[in-house]
């Protein structure tokens, strides 16, 4: 009663689905829309429903009856079977009453001889299939146009996907149920995995479904046989690495042996791990440029862990299984009796740190994969070397054609010479990329960074703080010595300015003259520590600003972000260098006090600096290794940060001004200077003992003389009423001045001439006055002095 | 050989240098090393007294002693029987002016006329009256009116400008004086001075059209320069200081008429159309060197100004117009302060007030205070050594180790020794700590 029952529902679903499903809207995809209509088996009754709403056969319950097992109705790989006049071949299952492994009615995959088969209307389209289709329940004209596709080899690509999943049931069911018991069927397994790897690479591009299942199948074969399938044989599979499912599962696996092994994972397998991850999507360098994509990968990968990354086993082991596509097999646990490993996929540590790696590698290959995503673009042409990241260069470049035809336009154009002043437009006719006027920085960037890898230069170098040079301006290649920064350390870029500065200043005044030149050469050569690229490099930028002196405007914005000591340090330099010719030109004054200014120090300095290089010997010097003739500027206590003390921890170049002769800082007396000093003072002595004694070598005649010529003799050479004034001061030790006027007067002279003549032979023959002004409105008299005069008389 | 040293000069000499500013008498004392820079000056002053003329820019940052040598360039130029005189440039008183700020500096200029018997200054009325006084001696000897002398020979003066109204006043001296006008010869002194503000009190006082003014006071000085040979001198050497206050005028129209005014006095001297007269002129580097501002700007002193493009690298040219002045050595110092012991032990050379390791003690001390600049700008330095001195003149029993050490450990900074503000060249520094060790 109960069956009667469970009959007429069957029914009425019947009427329900068929009305559902037109026969025209039949798909192949088995899977998901199949679920709802999923044969139902109840109480060993099988009702299966055909595409045809016309025809819904009812088969009497079929299940319990065995009449055949597996191993009489295999067909294996070789073997064929003739039905009619067509010719199956294996592998499939042919025959009578073969039941489905889980017992839900017969073997879908089962070809039954005894079906009917509409040979004459093959459906090839497959519309007539429904999901889950099983060669028992199918149209007689999908019947037909299954044989007819398993007669012809089974690679037909046009295929509908339908029937090569009724094939696909059979290999499962043969490598999954019946390997399990039957070593014949074991022995097959190796051809079942070949024969699922064809199918796949036939039907997987087209069909995403039946890409799932032969790539969770083939893992599944892996798991269960591994002695006999090989896995990195399908892990190479090139549509594996789309299906993150069973591309995860796989490398589940081998990231599980691997950890177990207590094996470092290779890169191809870390990379594997994240791609496999459902949530990660590499993004378009890796799918552009995929070898390049997977070098570079690898090379960072070693780089970061150079014995490849060591992860440490964990827990959690892998739980797999694997879902058949037939109706006719359950699920498959896939772990069960065998090898229990790690599922270090659920670690999110490691695989962050791999991503990293490969984040890294896409982002240095993102410029590379743009450029050749471009259209018309040569994946082998300069511009595409100079963006590929700096580990995939050298390879790219030994097979570049046109990196040689520059290297051999450079190398003519250098000949012996370390530099080669050309035109810009002669040095880009032999980069044939970037033709064409002047190049945009981008461009002109890249070139910079063909030539370096080449082992030359180029100034000016927009990395390295130049500009774009029009085509017909000059420009200096050079050759750069290996490992070569490809930007300017802080001690290159302060000296390249430094250096700018000096050939604005020493162009100043016109010439540079061999003492300024001389002084630039041994400023770069000595004094400013740069390591030998860098070195090179600013002899071409030396040549290159002599060639085409800078504007101050240009090199205040490069000057203005230094920290003071180093403006300070260069403003010094700067001065040094203008007064090597031993003279500033007012010219290189207007200029140094402008770029003072664009310095933003103190111009006193400046004057002081000038007047210090015009007074003394000039000299550039560091502290220790510096010429002997110079000391460092002694720092005032309340500039801490003065060229001497202030410079010589950074970076920047130390250069220490030492313009002042013995000024010689903390060493108080020089003794050789002192004895040299003391001799020179000691003859300014002289000279002035001859000034200042009395004694003089050429005597003057007193005015007075003359005029008193005739007049009675009178004391020291004085005349008549001078002389009688002088005697009247015999005895004072001081007079007023009004006394003294009045004296003066009574002698008939004037008080003011008195006084300055009754001490001229006091002067001359003293080197002392007789007569002082002394307090207000007093003369001293010195007694002395007037004694001293009357012996001089007689 | 030292020239002896006289009480007065010692006297001035160490109070000039404990008030931070330069002696006017006796600094060939303590004079050191420059033995180039007072060649090439003892020619100029040689070339004024032969007739010629001379100009020269003393050129120096602060404290490598500009004013230094420009006092003993003028004291030299006294000893050589010139007369000398000498003004600090500032704000009022200025080479050109329309304000009176010329007539300003002029008046200074006469104020410090200096000869050598009267090297402080106010010597003018002495050179008038030695002219009068040769003048009277002349007619004597002749028989001629002393009044006709007066004009015959200040006749060659007339043909300059303001030559004949300063015969004019000159004649008035002598008539002030020979009719005991004393207001008469005050007030030709007041208009040689340049003291008569208006023309109208000039012609009621001496009779005279004109006065002295901003636009004819460098005329006055080559006027005078001539008349100072009349009086039995060599010679007239203006001492010009403090020249950046002209390179600190803000407005370049004033400024570039002052160093028109400059051009003017160098093309007389180089040229030869003044007779008689040195000038001097000290400033700063800046002064000279600024391309804007200095005396660069100013195209055509930048020419005659440009130096000599063989010297350099030690080796100077010294017969340019530029004389440049190096800062102080530490060398240089020690001399000094050798040479100010041995002023402040005179008379008695053979006085130990602080012996040679002493200097050394104390300019070790000073670079520990000051810093390394001590011996570069040495105004403070020299002050507080003057002043230990002084302690340990008037304290026999005194040990200079111990006051020394005192000083390095006390606590409060020596104000003495902190460097003074750049502007001010001769400014008074502030009291000196070492005098509060007096015991």
């Amino acid at each position: 009663m109960e069956w009667i029952l469970g009959l007429l529902v069957l029914m009425a679903l019947a009427g329900l689905s068929s009305k559902r499903k037109a026969p025209g809207k039949a798909r192949p995809q088995p899977r998901r829309r199949a679920r709802p209509t999923r044969p139902r088996s109840a109480r060993g009754v099988s009702v299966t429903f055909g595409a045809d709403p016309e025809e819904v056969v009812v088969e009497q319950p079929v299940a319990r009856r065995r009449t055949a097992s597996a191993e009489d109705c295999w067909l294996p790989f070789a073997a064929s079977v003739a039905v009619g006049s067509t010719v199956i071949p294996g592998p499939v299952y042919f025959g009578r009453g073969l039941s489905a492994v889980n017992g839900r009615g017969l073997e879908p995959a089962l070809i039954d001889p005894d079906r009917k088969v509409l040979w004459g209307d093959p459906d090839h389209s497959g519309n007539l299939m429904g999901y889950w289709p099983s060669y028992g329940t199918i149209d007689p004209r999908c019947r037909a146009a299954y044989l007819w596709w398993l007669s012809n080899g089974r690679r037909y690509p046009a295929a509908a996907i339908g029937y090569v999943f009724l094939f696909f049931y059979g290999l499962e069911r043969r490598a999954l149920h019946d390997a399990r018991d039957s070593a014949a069927a074991r022995e097959e397994i190796p051809k079942i995995t070949a024969e699922v790897m064809e199918l796949l690479n036939v039907y997987g591009p087209s069909s995403g479904s039946f890409r799932g299942y032969a790539s969770r199948f083939l893992v599944a074969l892996v798991s269960l046989y591994p002695d006999q399938v090989s896995e990195s044989q399908i892990f190479s599979l090139p549509s594996f690495a789309d299906e993150k499912h069973a591309g995860l599962e796989l490398v589940k696996r081998r990231l599980g042996r691997a950890v177990t092994a207590e094996q470092p994972l290779a890169p191809s397998l870390a990379l594997a791990w994240v791609r496999a991850d459902r949530d990660y999507r590499l993004s378009t360098p890796a799918q552009r440029c995929p070898e390049a994509f997977d070098r570079l990968f690898a090379h960072l990968y070693h780089q970061q862990w150079p014995d490849g990354l060591l992860v440490k086993p964990n827990k959690t082991p892998i739980r797999q299984a694997y879902g058949p596509a037939s109706g006719g097999l359950s699920s498959v646990a896939l772990s069960d009796g065998h090898e229990v490993l790690p599922d270090i996929t659920v670690l999110s540590g490691p695989r962050k740190r791999v991503q990293e790696v490969i984040d890294t590698a896409l982002q240095m290959l993102d410029p590379y994969s743009r450029h050749v995503g471009r259209a018309g673009v040569d994946p082998h042409g300069l511009e595409a070397i100079a963006l590929l990241p700096e580990p995939l260069r050298s390879e790219a470049r030994r097979k570049s054609r046109a990196v040689a035809g520059l290297k051999a336009g450079l190398e003519e154009m250098l000949g012996d010479a370390p530099t080669a002043q050309v035109r810009a437009e002669r040095l880009l006719s032999h980069a044939p990329a970037w033709q064409g006027g002047r190049l945009t920085k981008r461009e002109y960037v890249q070139l910079a960074q063909v030539l370096a890898m080449e082992g030359y230069g180029v100034e000016p170098d927009i990395r390295f703080g130049g500009a774009s040079p029009q085509p017909d301006a000059p420009s200096v290649l050079f050759r750069l010595p290996p490992n070569a920064p490809a930007a300017p350390s802080e001690a290159y870029a302060a000296a390249a300015l430094m250096m700018g500065l000096a050939v604005l200043v020493t162009a100043a005044d016109g010439v540079i003259s061999r003492e300024e030149g001389g002084h630039l050469e041994a400023l770069m050569e000595d004094r400013l520590e740069l390591a030998p690229a860098e070195k090179a490099r600013l002899r071409a930028h030396t040549q290159l600003l002599m060639a085409a002196p800078p504007r101050v405007a240009t090199l205040a914005k490069r000057v203005a972000p230094l920290p003071e000591a180093q403006r300070r340090a260069t403003g010094d330099l700067l001065v040094l260098v203008a007064a090597a010719d031993g003279y500033i030109d007012p010219s290189e004054m207007k200029l140094l006090s402008r770029v003072f200014r664009a310095l933003n120090i103190d111009e006193q300095q400046l004057h002081a600096l000038a007047h210090a290089a015009a007074t003394g010997p000039v000299s550039v010097g560091i502290p220790g290794h510096g010429p002997s003739t110079g000391a460092p500027i002694p720092v005032p206590p309340s500039q801490p940060g003065a060229p001497s003390a202030g410079h010589r921890g950074g970076a920047g170049p130390s250069v220490t001004p030492t313009p002042v002769p013995g000024t010689r800082g903390r060493s108080p007396i020089d003794p050789a200077v002192l004895e040299a000093k003391l001799r020179e003072t000691a003859a300014v002595g002289t000279i002035l003992a001859g000034v200042f004694s009395g004694n003089e070598p050429e005597p003057e005649p007193p005015p007075v003389e003359t005029v008193s010529a005739g007049a009675e003799p009178g004391v020291a050479g004085l005349d008549g009423p001078h002389t009688r004034l002088f005697q009247s001061l015999e005895g004072r030790t001081s007079i007023s001045v009004e006394d003294f006027a009045g004296l003066a007067e009574g002698h008939g002279l004037l008080a003011n001439a008195a006084f300055d003549v009754i001490n001229g032979p006091a002067f001359d023959a003293c080197g002392a006055p007789l007569l002082e002004e002394g307090e207000e409105g007093v003369y001293d008299i010195d007694t002395d002095i007037y004694q001293e005069l009357l012996e001089h008389d007689t | 050989m030292t020239p002896k040293i006289r009480p007065k000069e010692r006297s001035a000499i160490l109070n000039s240098l404990r008030a931070g500013v330069v002696p006017h008498v006796g600094q060939h004392h303590i004079q050191v090393d420059r033995a180039q820079e007072i060649k090439a000056l003892l020619g100029d002053i040689d070339q004024v007294a032969e007739g010629g003329a001379s100009v020269r820019l003393v050129i120096g940052p602060y404290g490598s002693g500009k004013t230094f040598f420009l006092q003993l360039v003028q004291a030299i130029a006294l000893e050589r029987k010139l007369i000398a005189t000498r003004a600090d440039l500032n704000p009022d008183r200025r080479l050109h002016a329309t304000g009176g700020q010329a007539r300003s500096l002029y008046a200074e200029l006469m104020r410090n006329l200096a000869t050598r018997a009267r090297p402080d200054g106010g010597a003018l009325a002495s050179v008038a009256e030695r002219f009068i006084s040769d003048s009277l001696n002349d007619a004597r000897a002749r028989d001629v009116p002393p009044a006709q002398v007066i004009q015959d020979r200040l006749h060659h003066l007339t043909h300059l400008v303001n030559g004949f109204d300063f015969a004019e006043v000159v004649g008035a001296y002598w008539q002030g004086h020979e009719s005991g006008n004393d207001q008469l010869k005050s007030d030709a002194v007041r208009w040689l001075r340049g003291e008569f503000g208006t023309k109208t009190e000039a012609r009621t006082a001496l009779g005279v059209r004109t006065i002295i003014d901003d636009s004819n006071s460098y005329d006055m000085l080559k006027l005078l320069a001539r008349f100072s040979t009349l009086a039995g001198f060599s010679g007239l050497l203006v001492s010009l200081d403090e020249l950046v206050n002209l390179y600190k005028l803000s407005n370049s129209r004033a400024r570039n008429s002052n160093y028109e005014q400059i051009l003017r006095i160098l093309n007389d001297c180089l040229q030869g159309s003044a007779e008689h007269l040195g000038i001097l002129m000290g400033g700063t580097p800046e002064f000279l060197q600024d391309p804007r501002r200095g005396l660069y700007s100013y195209e055509a002193l930048q020419s005659r100004l440009a130096e000599n493009t063989f010297a350099g690298k030690g080796i100077v040219d010294y017969s340019g117009p530029v004389i440049r002045l190096g800062n102080l050595s530490a060398e240089d110092l020690f001399i000094l302060l050798g040479k100010i012991h041995h002023v402040m032990v005179s008379p008695d050379p053979e006085r130990v007030l602080l012996p040679e390791q002493g200097i050394h003690a104390f300019m070790e001390h000073c670079s520990k205070r000051v810093g390394e600049a001590y011996f570069r700008t040495p105004r403070t330095s020299i002050k507080a050594f003057v002043d230990l001195l002084s302690v340990l003149d008037q304290n026999p029993e005194l040990d200079w180790k111990e006051l020394i050490g005192t000083v390095e450990i006390s606590e409060d900074p020596d104000p003495g020794l902190e460097p003074l503000p750049t502007d001010d060249e001769g400014g008074s520094a502030p009291d000196d700590g070492l005098s509060s060790f007096t015991l």
